[in-house]
């Protein structure tokens, strides 16, 4: 018996720690991606705690991704100009879905990370697009969309797959850990 | 997936989603106030993003010596070739320096104007989902920022604060399309709105609109703030670089060149207290 109450108090701390690590990763990747200057390429930036919690949704399941996911909306909520909890509940919702569809239907690979980042981009910062300017129909309010949104979206496309290995990286040490 | 919608886990996803929307309303009803979320979550991230921002600057600096080499020789070329015109145009110097006198006279700088109350703030965060090259700064309510407070540099307005927590205040440029700021020609004393456009944004430039069609407004004119509730007067804003009529012919617009880099700026200055501020 006390041996597997010590088992469940190691199990505990293990998966504590884990989620630590995560909120951490998140919190540096959001400093990093808010640095003046830091991986500007033509006057768009890439968008890293989205990818990393669309990585951790992947690997840990929709109910862990949720909460990660509304995590980084919220922090991107923060640096942004949108209205604060917008992209909290738009990342999240987007991360439980990618954690179902892990569960259900697709692979768990860099392939599908890439997939689903690129989705919840899209879904984010259109849905952005469209109450922010789409609606108020300024003049040639549809090069915000190509010329800001989608760079934006391409470009966080493109940086996923380094959230996404450090993710599965720590994922896959702690699961050794937890084995 | 029957399962999942009947699990104590759905509901405390679908109560994260709700607290989500709730953050949204509270948001709409704010006023530009920070959260108590972002206010929590700024007492950790804003020492980071000032020790990360003040790195990255120093870290840049040292790298563009050698990654921009050969663009500092070019700039050196072309230097050379302006000292020379500069030579040339010796002669207008006097007329220059006068007209400089007058401007300033007629402009009052920073130093001559008691009745600005500025506090001084580093840009520590630029988000990738700002537009209209918006930023953060790292000062707040701490330092008697109030939302609306205007922001510049020695060289000119950058915009105006539209939320602000106790260490950190987000700015809106003047490049913004959502901002207006009243404004006159310094040479014919005719009166418009600066705001930004989309198109001119890309370009780092911004318009001065509601011109009189009858207007002399010309190119190099200095553009200043003409005062009000939101801006104090006699701010510069920026130089006249074209001079058109509107889309519709009722009036003319001026294309500005913003006086302050608003996209590359790592100082400001939050004009916290000016002569009429908030009166109708």
């Amino acid at each position: 018996m006390r041996e597997y109450q010590g088992y469940m108090n190691r199990t505990k701390s293990i998966k504590v720690a884990k989620y630590t690590i995560y909120a951490l990763l998140l919190l540096l990747l959001y400093i990093l991606q808010t640095v003046p200057g830091l991986f500007v390429l033509f006057e768009t930036k890439p968008v890293w705690v989205v990818a990393a919690a669309v990585a951790i949704a992947m690997l840990e399941g929709e109910f862990v991704g949720g909460i990660y996911g509304a995590a980084a909306g919220l922090l991107c909520d923060m640096g942004g100009f949108s209205l604060f909890g917008f992209n909290g509940f738009f990342v999240s919702l987007c991360c439980i879905l990618t954690g179902l569809l892990v569960i259900y239907l697709m692979y768990c690979n860099i392939w599908g990370c890439l997939l689903c980042v690129f989705i919840t981009m899209l879904v984010c910062n259109g849905l952005e697009y469209v109450f922010t300017f789409g609606i108020w129909e300024y003049e040639a309010e549809w090069k915000l969309f190509t010329m800001k949104a989608l760079p934006t979206v391409l470009y966080s496309t493109l940086i996923t797959p380094i959230p996404y290995f450090l993710v599965r990286g720590i994922y896959n040490k702690f699961a050794a850990a937890l084995k | 997936m029957k399962d999942f919608l009947q699990s104590v886990r759905f509901k405390i996803l679908i109560a994260i989603l709700t607290v989500m929307a709730g953050f949204m309303i509270m948001a709409v009803y704010s006023g530009g106030t920070a959260s108590l979320v972002s206010e929590v979550v700024s007492f950790v991230t804003v020492p980071l993003q000032r020790m990360s921002s003040g790195i990255s600057g120093r870290v840049g600096e040292f790298f563009d010596r050698f990654l921009n080499s050969s663009a500092v020789y070019d700039e050196n070329e072309r230097l050379q070739l302006q000292v020379n015109e500069l030579l040339g145009e010796l002669a207008d110097y006097e007329r220059a320096k006068h007209e400089n006198e007058q401007f300033r006279e007629l402009l009052g700088v920073l130093e001559d104007r008691k009745d600005l109350k500025v506090e001084t703030a580093s840009v520590i965060a630029r988000d990738p989902n700002a537009r209209f090259g918006s930023f953060t700064i790292d000062k707040g309510t701490g330092s008697n920022i109030s939302v609306m407070d205007p922001v510049m540099t020695a060289d000119g307005l950058v915009g105006r604060v539209t939320e602000v927590g106790v260490t950190y205040a987000k700015v809106v440029t003047i490049l913004d399309i959502a901002i207006d700021v009243g404004a006159y020609d310094s040479a014919t004393r005719d009166v418009g709105i600066v705001s930004g456009t989309i198109d001119l944004a890309a370009e780092g430039l911004c318009m001065m609109e509601y011109l009189p069609r009858d207007s002399k407004v010309a190119e190099g004119d200095l553009v200043l703030t003409s005062g009000g509730s939101m801006f104090p007067r006699d701010i510069i804003i920026g130089k006249v670089i074209r001079v058109g009529p509107n889309s519709h012919g009722t009036s003319l617009m001026a294309t500005i060149q913003p006086a302050a880099s608003v996209k590359t700026i790592k100082n400001v200055f939050i004009i916290t207290e000016f002569q009429g501020q908030g009166q109708e």
